[in-house]
């Protein structure tokens, strides 16, 4: 692929740029008023990321507690580290079998919510038809279902169908939630990419499958990539629909596990804290690698809105 | 995963490849969102205390009728009202100040987006647990702890069990974690203000106060108006931090909408009030949000 189709880039999908200095130092006074007001502005938001981040490291250095040290002391140093309670959540806590399970959940509906919306968003962005507008309003009428009131409807739906309690039901539902939203982003992403290259690939003779899958879906993987961020990380959160969708052990998710844990772990408040640092690693690790996308979506979003 | 690469024999935009590409998408969205909620309000209207729904009477608007009687329901309403005045009045506020503040920072923007961002990725579940860790009356409540240590012995509360005080500690986490979200929102609006606005500003004689009032506000007010509607639909939709704190107790004092709802439906097996309640709530919800969207867009020129 040239350098130039990789270039493509909708006004929304501008990286932030990050605000300098905003006009040169027009003297030595004011160079030093510009820095030392920094430092205020400074001492607040340092104080402010303490706030977000003390909680979390309370966490931490709690799960690597013993119950009485806890009790006596909930700010104190663990005398040793007591790697026993990552056992307990992971093994007796079956921490473990929700982790790959909210592994397996997050990473098919992602796949799915990608290929449901980019087919239609290749659609509504491309031809003319009738009722466009009206499926185009049809769709985005999702944005106003909150998940609360599909719980029983989907409980009782879900287990006619058979995929009650299926890690792969619970796939498709989230999918099926995200596809207002995902559609919605990937159509306005499509409609800013040229049709040069589909009519250079339309002469060479592709289908629409073809000029879809060779054409559009590489032109379009910011896009792609950044609502697939977004769904990883709401995936890997929801609680509600997991805890009405599934019903056994075998097939709960993380979310729903942590809550559980709470109820058999009792005055084992360590061993919560070790399950709560098996589900905070995995997405700080997810949003350290994929913060850019996840500031753009929601910024597009915005935007657009 | 996608289908296999195939030959295709239909043309480019004709319409039979129009209505294949449609299909899976508007297909799974109308069999697991549509539909569901369609099915929900028609619950709604049903006398449905659990077994086959073929037996449950049909009753028109009696459940409806029947929340406007129940006591729990305005309690819950209360909460609801009371998570959207700190969205309003705590959460938003606060997201423009850190916005603000950052934008103005030379360096260091990223790290610290990062670090506000982190609240609002995490599984709301695990942030309702730590939430009780930092309420708990038990010997290890954050809170109380750090009242004790700092000598602020009267501070101390039952704050997930007194009355007039859970109600504020289920719906503060819930609008403390959306600041990161809205601050990144905000941020992005801020410095896509031209920094000619200032400058000119600044020539006719403006101080950091008055650009704040007269060049900043104007310009992401847009912005600032749908961070008023999504804070409108997170009040209403909140339920998770009072499940997963309290249960919506004591006494179902810190219920919200949903989460009455949740217990109606689960607990009670209440299957047709308890649908009415979520209705109610998502009606409510769009009336809120088309009133604040209506409000926006006036322009407020008395008020400028």
């Amino acid at each position: 692929m040239s350098t130039d189709q990789v270039k493509i880039t909708p006004p929304s999908m501008v990286p932030l740029e990050e605000p300098g200095l905003r006009a040169g130092p027009v003297n030595r006074v004011a160079y030093w008023r510009r820095r030392l007001e920094q430092i205020p502005l400074h001492t607040g938001l340092l104080l402010w990321g303490t706030l977000c981040i003390f909680p979390l490291l309370w966490v931490v250095l709690t799960s690597f507690k013993s119950t009485p040290e806890l009790y006596s002391d909930p700010f104190g140093l663990p005398k040793i580290l007591k790697w026993a309670n990552y056992r307990d959540a992971w093994v007796f806590g079956r921490m473990g079998t929700y982790f790959v399970n909210s592994i397996l959940v997050t990473a098919l509906s992602t796949v799915l919510v990608l290929f449901l919306s980019s087919t239609s968003a290749f659609v509504l962005a491309r031809f003319n038809f009738r009722f466009k507008g009206l499926i185009w309003t049809y769709v985005l009428f999702g944005f106003l279902i909150p998940h609360s009131i599909l719980l029983i409807p989907l409980a009782i739906f879900t287990r006619t169908l058979g995929i009650y309690n299926q890690l792969w039901g619970l796939a498709i539902i989230y999918a099926a939630v995200g596809i207002p939203w995902n559609t919605f982003f990937l159509r306005a992403f499509m409609e800013t990419i040229p049709k040069e290259l589909e009519e250079a690939a339309i002469l060479d003779g592709a289908g629409m499958w073809g000029v879809f899958w060779n054409v559009m879906i590489p032109l379009s993987q910011p896009a792609l990539a950044t609502m697939a961020t977004f769904h990883i990380l709401s995936a890997w959160s929801e609680y509600i629909l997991a805890l009405v969708l599934t019903g056994t052990t075998a097939s709960r998710t993380l979310p729903v596990g942590i809550s559980l844990l709470q109820g058999t772990f009792t005055s084992n408040e360590p061993g919560v804290a070790a399950g709560m640092v098996i589900t905070i690693i995995p997405v700080v690790l997810a949003f350290a690698l994929l913060q850019r996308y996840v500031i753009k979506g929601i910024t597009a979003g915005a935007i657009k809105a | 995963m996608a289908p296999p690469k195939k030959r295709v024999s239909f043309h480019y935009g004709s319409k039979p490849g129009i209505i294949l590409f449609l299909l899976p998408g508007v297909g799974v969205y109308t069999l697991f969102m549509l539909y569901p909620s369609l099915l929900s309000l028609y619950y709604s209207v049903l006398n449905w205390q659990g077994g086959p729904i073929s037996v449950a009477p049909f009753v028109g608007l009696e459940n409806f009728r029947q929340i406007a009687k129940d006591p729990y329901v305005i309690k819950a309403l209360g909460n609801n009202l009371r998570m959207l005045a700190l969205n309003w009045a705590f959460q938003l506020p606060i997201s423009l100040l850190l916005a603000y503040v950052l934008s103005r920072l030379r360096r260091g923007i990223s790290l610290y987006r990062f670090i506000f961002y982190i609240p609002v990725i995490l599984p709301a579940a695990t942030m309702a647990l730590l939430w009780r860790f930092i309420f708990s009356g038990n010997s290890y409540g954050l809170l109380n702890n750090i009242f004790h240590r700092a000598g602020l012995e009267n501070w101390i509360r039952p704050w997930l069990s007194g009355d007039g005080i859970v109600q504020w500690s289920t719906t503060f986490p819930g609008s403390w974690v959306g600041i990161g979200f809205f601050m990144v929102i905000f941020l992005a609006a801020l410095v896509g203000i031209p920094d000619e606005y200032y400058e000119a500003s600044a020539i006719d004689g403006a101080n950091a106060w008055q650009q704040f009032i007269y060049v900043t506000i104007p310009n992401i007010r847009g912005v600032y108006v749908y961070g008023m509607i999504l804070a409108v639909q997170g009040a209403l939709g909140a339920f998770i931090y009072p499940l997963l704190m309290t249960k919506g107790g004591p006494l179902h004092l810190s219920e919200t909408l949903i989460s009455y709802s949740l217990y109606l439906l689960w607990e009670k097996k209440i299957w047709g009030y308890g649908s009415a309640v979520a209705a109610f709530s998502f009606l409510l919800g769009i009336v809120a949000t088309a009133l604040v969207w209506r409000l926006g867009r006036q322009r407020p020129t008395e008020l400028l």
